[in-house]
């Protein structure tokens, strides 16, 4: 596994098919960005799970069509994300077709300090979201990006067609608005 | 430590599964077969079971379906018309009428009735499909229980362009010599063979959220599973596995080598998650086609004309397709497809759709056109808190036009966009990300418009692509998205949502 750990994002993914710890090193870089992005836009650990295993078992079996343009796999896994958290709601369930194209039949069984970690990724004050929403558009982008999804600073730049440098900024003021605001509060 | 260990585990299992030559093509979204299933739901009245006097008679006349239809035993009922449009050059094309043929199998189904079969087509889009369900008297369809036909326990055939469960069904491009070879398995479908006409679990989210209304749950003995599909002409034989364990080898059927399965619903085959004692089942009625052949727990191996014998569980990748010769896919280049791209927007709150084509409108719909339900464009579930006349939504059309002709499945424009919202709690309605396959024939010059709907409380930026997808291939095409294709960049666009 250590010889992974700095391994790019598109290697640890060309290597996938048949290496398990490729892609377990890759699941572990983005597991938890991913996890807390499901549980919050669902609010439900177990529900989050599940996609999150869908989201993960979509991007081993697209591993091998996956385009190395950039050096972050974050939007290509946030898309695959995205995509099973739509595509089941509008479904009424989870998709499971990645998992079961991949043969992945065994239960994924979930304990309590499983869903307690979950829970724990959403754990800040919840008015901080309330707080997040009053923010300038672009501040509130760039940390939404910055610390909800943990894109590098050049991936929160080319989303918000802005230059890292700026990108930098937004998030910085950002955070000193929110614990400002976060202060005034108590 | 990982949050969540066990998946780690399971994942790591998948990917050591895979071998570095194989990759699973449709992973990441596209239109799962539950998209086109959700219609259906809307059940009120009990199922009515195939019964004991039913049984018995079945059993004195010997089973013999066709004497039973004519002494009036099983009465036939409406039959299903189409379900596909009425034009050969759209989506999987209509099936050609010389083609069809109720193939020579005949699948006792666990609570009697009429037997399970396969029904083989080619197609006008150059696909070779079988159709599943309940025969009588020579004839494929359904039984009217579970919901289905008002539960009024007539058989009713299907029209040969009546397609189940989307994709994920039994179709697969053709091969140089006219064969096909795909595998599909079809879960908890009702025993009538209806699919779609109950739903055969509590979905895993939370109820109110994403479930569907007024939501029929299947009594768990009324659910099959499905295994079929065709092996290729050199297989002759398959062994499978029944759920009392009793090892069972059937002959293949027809000149591409057709087999069916039908079973109870065994666990191993649905993806489960089991939390706090219970055991969720959140793959629901879904159902899969691949080119090779997957074990599920249930296949134990293939036999083909010259002795080999293919056991899927020990495969790393199942049992590879046999005896299909690919034909080649088209080649283009880039300078031959790209194309400038235009981007219009429009707000509207009431949806008018004439099949085709979506767009807003006000008041009595244009002639062609049909109120769309507030339900069809909104895609969150969140219709119970849409005010009258649904969300208003901002309909976004993106156009071009095809440089190259279409003329075949094998060749598809894929569309794909991702909205990055401004302020993510703001956005009720609409899909985030999407990804549409044209999925017809068109011709050089033709127009190309493919529409999305953003929900107008949620701005922020939709950066797109389209490029021309193509692949040729065993077991449908979703290769055209997946690895197995061929994508050429046709162009990018990018708009601001106010």
């Amino acid at each position: 596994m250590g010889s992974y750990r700095a391994a790019s994002d598109a290697d640890l993914l060309a290597r996938s098919a048949g290496d398990r710890e490729a892609f377990t090193a890759f699941y572990r870089r983005y597991e938890r960005p991913v996890l807390g992005y499901l549980v919050r836009r669902v609010g439900d650990p177990q529900l989050a799970a599940d996609l999150c295993a869908e989201t993960f078992a979509g991007a081993l079996a697209g591993a091998g069509s996956y385009r190395a343009d950039r050096d972050s796999a974050a939007p290509w896994l946030f898309g695959i994300a995205r995509n099973v958290m739509g595509s089941s709601m509008r479904a009424g369930r989870v998709e499971a077709q990645a998992r079961l194209r991949l043969g992945m039949r065994d239960p994924l069984v979930l304990a309590d300090d499983d869903l307690e970690r979950v829970e724990e990724l959403v754990s800040a004050d919840p008015s901080v979201l309330g707080f997040l929403a009053d923010l300038p558009p672009g501040q509130r982008e760039a940390i939404e990006a910055r610390v909800l999804e943990e894109l590098p600073f050049r991936d929160v730049a080319e989303r918000l067609e802005c230059s890292e440098l700026v990108a930098r900024q937004r998030v910085t003021r950002g955070l000193s608005s929110l614990r400002a605001r976060m202060e005034d509060h108590r | 430590m990982t949050v969540l260990p066990g998946l780690e585990q399971l994942l790591g299992d998948a990917a050591e599964r895979l071998t570095p030559a194989v990759a699973v093509a449709g992973a990441g979204g596209g239109v799962s077969a539950s998209d086109r299933r959700a219609a259906g739901w809307s059940l009120g009245r009990p199922s009515r079971r195939w019964r004991p006097l039913a049984l018995v008679v079945l059993l004195v006349l010997g089973g013999a379906t066709a004497a039973l239809a004519a002494a009036g035993v099983f009465r036939t009922g409406t039959p299903v018309g189409a379900n596909v449009p009425a034009n050969p050059r759209v989506q999987d094309g209509l099936a050609i009428g010389s083609s069809v043929r109720l193939l020579p199998l005949s699948v006792s189904d666990p609570g009697g009735g009429p037997a399970w079969g396969l029904r083989y087509m080619r197609t006008t889009r150059g696909l070779a499909c079988l159709q599943y369900g309940r025969v009588l008297d020579g004839k494929i369809g359904a039984l009217g229980e579970d919901g289905a036909f008002s539960n009024d326990g007539r058989f009713h055939s299907f029209s040969v362009n009546y397609e189940q469960g989307g994709l994920g069904s039994g179709c697969s491009d053709l091969d140089t010599r006219g064969g096909a070879v795909f595998n599909s398995i079809v879960q908890r479908i009702p025993a009538g063979a209806l699919d779609g006409s109950c739903y055969p679990t509590k979905p895993s989210p939370p109820p109110g959220a994403l479930s569907p209304p007024r939501l029929e749950i299947c009594p768990a003995g009324d659910l099959r599973d499905l295994y079929f599909g065709l092996l290729g002409p050199d297989a002759v034989s398959i062994s499978y596995k029944t759920a009392a364990g009793q090892a069972v080898t059937e002959r293949t059927a027809g000149p591409n080598g057709a087999y069916l399965i039908v079973g109870s619903p065994t666990p191993q085959a649905c993806w489960s998650v089991e939390f706090r004692g219970r055991v969720y089942h959140p793959c629901g009625n879904g159902g899969t086609s691949s080119a090779s052949l997957q074990s599920y727990g249930v296949i134990r191996s293939v036999t083909y004309r010259d002795g080999r014998t293919c056991r899927p569980a020990t495969e790393p990748s199942g049992c590879p397709p046999v005896g299909y010769t690919t034909a080649p896919a088209r080649q283009f280049t880039s300078s031959e497809v790209r194309a400038p791209i235009s981007v219009s927007t429009s707000l509207g709150w009431r949806y008018c759709t004439n099949g085709n084509t979506t767009q807003p409108c006000r008041g009595k719909p244009p002639a062609g056109y049909h109120l769309t339900p507030a339900a069809a464009v909104t895609a969150y579930g969140r219709t119970a808190n849409a005010p009258p006349g649904g969300f208003p939504q901002i309909q976004v059309a993106v156009t071009f036009s095809s440089r190259v002709a279409i003329t075949n499945i094998d060749s598809a424009y894929s569309f794909y966009w991702q909205l990055t919202p401004a302020n993510t709690h703001a956005c009720q309605v609409g899909a985030l990300a999407g990804r549409y396959l044209t999925r017809e024939d068109l011709r050089a010059g033709q127009r190309v418009t493919e529409q999305i709907f953003v929900d107008q409380a949620c701005p922020g930026t939709i950066h797109g692509s389209i490029t021309l997808n193509t692949a040729k291939g065993p077991a449908t095409d979703l290769g055209l998205i997946g690895p197995q294709g061929n994508a050429i960049p046709v162009g990018n666009f990018t708009l601001r949502v106010p």
